[in-house]
């Protein structure tokens, strides 16, 4: 359960930031907005580095497989960038119904993904992995 | 070790669940007319056959569809297991599921018994298919969350009704089994309206409020016994009714403060919701929360306080609960996966939910649907009211309609300029 405990609670605390960002456009404070927003970006793309250069390695070499979940979620990802991109200029150019536009598509799709990682594949991690389980998360905490 | 069939990648083509969505305004519709054109006497009476053909173009036309749309799309993110040749199977399952619950409707609306002999085959052989389908693949899933237990007692009670359904029509044609009929009906429509549908709602809240609105996610005690509760409360409700009344009324008041409770709790959840905004969606699952809320009272004023006309609020809300929680799901599953497969395409500038489904068309659709929950009271004066309620159930589902095939159509536009 090591794995999956924290990398749910790195998906929450992205939550967070989110929402936080959201509040700030819906009370037209465009500043306060970006700073939430960057936090969110960044602790976001900070997690997906963790699973792409950690975690999902590990569990292909345990698996022995690369073609799997690991590949559709790391296409994910490029999903959220992309959008993540366009949420910026969203902000960026002060454009409120452009942002809640972006905001709700990015916000499925993170949450589905989030939701088919936590139901398989990190329980799977916690399975195939679990003698470095340990090692793995001091890896992702120092990532 | 683990290739038994898993993968995260099972999107299933569009058309999928698609085209069972579509056919959810073609049954409403077909519904409304129903209304419209039945003697309004009959209407205040449930065991009439013109309005068991009303509530079956609802509940098979309209509610079944759309739970097979959206478990064509969800199992394979719950089960994390691809249902194989969906196409195919979405395809002979939709085409004799229509004509099975037009043959059944036709035989109740219009005296005409001849269809029941084919619509019996039809209908359970496609609901069979589809309970076999996606139980089996949801028992094998290792992790069972709670969601996934709610929607296996659900397909079970469906299963469960459709078997009395079978009884219950042989019956009706001239066998004797030494059953009760009216027995029979009550046990029925339990197992549908909570077993079936109550059960699938409370599955797919667990998933789906947490998810879409940042929410914190529902008590653990309700995710966990909720779905079990009505299961047990349908087994007891069984064994009483043969045998104990008072146990039965028991059982009954257990299922109703079941959904009560799982109706405010959800209340709760959408008012701590992190989002800030409050769009359609979220109206219309309150909308939906509030029916049940008031359905599961009268319900319980029915059996406790022996209040006749309680039954039609009973039924009316719940019906009511069900079109405005499959209008908050669709509203955000078709723009979603209209988005979601035209960028997996590649295609450049994939235009965003907002632009698939606008938010003014959804609000259009949500203000016309309060109405109809409005023309619904004015039956406590006058049974007329049922006209209008046609008119406007008929309106809600035409508009419905529109904004789904808008979605579509932009998809359809699209698709083939991708990239990849
Ligand atoms: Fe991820
Ligand atoms: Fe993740």
């Amino acid at each position: 359960m090591e794995i999956s405990n924290y990398m749910r609670n790195e998906h929450r605390s992205c939550d967070e930031s989110f929402a936080k960002s959201e509040h700030a456009v819906n009370n037209d404070d465009f500043k306060e907005a970006f700073k939430h927003f960057e936090d969110f970006m960044i602790e976001t793309l900070n997690h997906f580095a963790k699973e792409e250069e950690i975690l999902f390695p590990a569990f292909e070499e345990a698996t022995g497989s690369t073609e799997g979940p690991t590949m559709v979620m790391c296409h994910e990802h490029n999903q959220v960038r992309q959008l993540l991109e366009k949420l910026k200029d969203a902000i960026k150019n002060e454009d409120k119904k452009e942002f809640f536009s972006v905001a709700d598509t990015l916000m499925i799709l993170l949450q589905q993904h989030n939701m088919k990682e936590e139901q398989m594949l990190y329980a799977m991690c916690d399975r195939v992995l679990q003698q470095q389980a340990g090692d793995l998360v001091e890896k992702m905490k120092e990532h | 070790m683990f290739s038994h069939g898993l993968s995260l990648d099972q999107a299933p083509p569009l058309s999928v669940i698609m085209r069972f969505f579509l056919t959810i305004p073609f049954f409403g519709v077909l519904a409304a007319f129903g209304i419209l054109f039945a003697d309004v006497q009959n209407l205040g009476n449930w065991d009439i056959p013109q309005t068991v053909a009303i509530v079956h173009l609802l509940l098979i036309g309209v509610a079944a569809m759309a739970m097979i749309g959206a478990l064509f799309q969800m199992l394979p993110v719950l089960a994390g297991a691809a249902i194989a040749e969906p196409l195919y199977h979405a395809r002979w399952t939709h085409l004799l599921l229509i004509i099975g619950t037009l043959m059944i409707t036709a035989a109740f609306y219009f005296n005409t018994y001849i269809f029941m002999h084919p619509a019996v085959p039809l209908l359970i052989g496609s609901f069979g298919f589809i309970i076999y389908l996606m139980l089996s693949k949801l028992a094998a899933v290792e992790n069972k969350t709670p969601s996934v237990v709610g929607m296996m007692v659900s397909l079970s009670s469906l299963g469960a009704g459709l078997l009395l359904a079978l009884i219950l029509t042989a019956i009706f044609m001239g066998a004797d089994f030494g059953m009760e009929p009216l027995q029979l009906r009550s046990l029925h429509l339990r197992f549908m309206l909570a077993g079936w549908i109550g059960t699938l709602v409370m599955a797919v809240s667990f998933q789906v409020i947490e998810m879409f609105y940042v929410t914190p996610p529902y008590p653990k005690f309700v995710r966990s016994f909720f779905p079990l509760g009505v299961l047990f409360s349908l087994l007891l409700y069984t064994i009483a009714i043969f045998a104990d009344s008072v146990i039965a009324s028991v059982a009954d008041v257990m299922l109703a403060l079941l959904f009560l409770c799982f109706s405010l709790v959800t209340l709760r959840r959408l008012m701590q919701r992190k989002r800030p905004v409050a769009d359609a969606t979220v109206w219309l699952w309150r909308t939906a929360m509030i029916s049940l809320l008031l359905s599961s009272l009268s319900a319980i004023l029915h059996i406790v306080a022996g209040i006749d006309g309680a039954v039609h609020f009973f039924a009316l809300l719940f019906g009511y609960f069900v079109l405005s929680v499959i209008f908050a799901m669709s509203y955000k599953i078709v723009p979603f996966l209209v988005w979601f497969h035209l960028n997996a395409k590649g295609v450049l500038e994939t235009p965003l939910m907002g632009d698939i489904l606008p938010a003014k068309a959804a609000t259009l659709h949500l203000w016309l649907h309060w109405v109809l929950g409005v023309c619904g009271l004015f039956l406590l004066l006058t049974p007329y009211a049922y006209k209008g309620i046609a008119l406007l159930l008929g309106a809600g589902l035409i508009i419905y309609g529109v904004n789904i095939l808008r979605a579509l159509k932009i998809y359809n536009s699209l698709k083939d300029k991708g990239l990849l």
